[in-house]
């Protein structure tokens, strides 16, 4: 989930300002992966660190369309999503999961509710997986899994 | 017969001319000649000692041995009745020693009891001791397959083995077969991979 919320504060300052309404959905973000203040504190200090001084200022908090758009398109995967995280796992599996990598998809997929379905593609090879293409709303989860390098 | 009356006359020693000191006085004697000027007069010295020694032996020998100091009547009698404990003195620290003795002997006694406690109790003991060595073997063998179950406890196994698995911080596909294997093999659920999963990655 850290990687969601982290992928939804970059779209959210995408122009170099956070507006309102970007402010809102990313509050209904933190409710619906169910992430506490302090662990949404640690993600939002980091990125104030990291990314936001850096950001050069070229509007009024536009991030916010892409990001309600985003968390629109994460939602209607809604049936989908398991599969296709199965299907990312064990695409990645077969280049080779680093640590870090699976702790970052897991918890993501906690907060999707689809953490059995993914571990399952990882863990289990003798599962049967469809091979499937990750839409870009999934791309924080690729790049997590190292999947978007060769597409790229 | 000629012999026989002058043996009786003369002494044979001066007849011989033969000193009847020790050969160690003679030998005493014969250094002191070759000494100083007055080995004459220790000669005759000697020589009065050699006549008083011939009178001793004289005497001793002329004079029975019942001349004595104490007759043997007398010193039969006394050994009879007279008890030489009761003459030195020894009554008292028989006694005494009797009573110390008496003191010791029940010293020794309760040690001979302990002793003998000690070996009744010993016997019992070694019997004891040789069951509890059996029944510490027993134990023993209980406490090594109480240690062995641990080791065998197929939760802690795969977690051994799962903690390989993330030792070059890349997961491949044979590892996850050869985990997949090891579920099987030790009767683990996915579900219980994923909570040791947790644990792992957590710690």
């Amino acid at each position: 989930m850290t990687i969601l919320f982290k992928h939804a504060l970059d779209l959210a300052w995408n122009d170099g300002r956070l507006s309102r309404r970007g402010a809102v959905l990313l509050e209904n973000l933190q409710d619906f992966l169910d992430l506490s203040d302090y662990e949404r504190g640690v993600i939002e200090e980091k990125h104030s660190d990291e990314e936001v001084p850096f950001l050069i200022t070229r509007g009024y908090g536009s991030g916010a369309d892409l990001l309600d758009q985003w968390m629109a398109t994460l939602l209607d995967l809604d049936e989908e999503l398991p599969l296709i995280l199965v299907s990312m796992g064990r695409a990645a599996l077969e280049r080779g999961i680093t640590k870090q990598g699976w702790i970052d998809v897991f918890r993501a997929a906690e907060g999707m509710g689809c953490e059995f379905d993914f571990a399952r593609g990882v863990w289990e090879p003798e599962y049967e997986v469809e091979n499937l293409e990750w839409p870009v709303a999934l791309a924080p989860v690729a790049n997590a899994l190292g999947l978007t390098d060769e597409d790229e | 017969m000629f012999v026989d009356e002058t043996e009786e006359d003369d002494d044979l020693y001066e007849a011989l001319e033969v000193s009847t000191t020790a050969p160690a006085a003679r030998g005493n004697d014969l250094l002191d000649a070759l000494g100083e000027e007055e080995e004459e007069e220790i000669a005759e010295e000697d020589e009065g000692v050699v006549i008083a020694t011939l009178d001793m032996g004289e005497t001793m020998g002329g004079e029975p041995e019942q001349e004595t100091f104490f007759p043997q009547e007398e010193i039969s009698e006394e050994e009879e009745d007279v008890d030489p404990f009761e003459e030195l003195g020894a009554s008292r620290p028989i006694s005494s020693n009797n009573e110390e003795s008496a003191v010791v002997s029940d010293a020794l006694a309760a040690f001979m009891d302990d002793e003998d406690e000690d070996g009744e109790s010993g016997e019992l003991q070694e019997v004891s001791l040789f069951e509890e060595t059996e029944e510490d073997d027993v134990d023993e063998e209980e406490e090594a397959k109480a240690e062995e179950k641990p080791k065998a406890d197929p939760k802690e196994l795969y977690r051994f083995l799962l903690e390989g698995v993330w030792v070059d911080d890349v997961l491949d596909p044979a590892e996850v077969a050869l985990m997949s294997r090891k579920r099987r093999e030790l009767n683990i659920s996915f579900e219980t991979h994923l909570e040791i999963l947790k644990e792992i990655l957590h710690e």
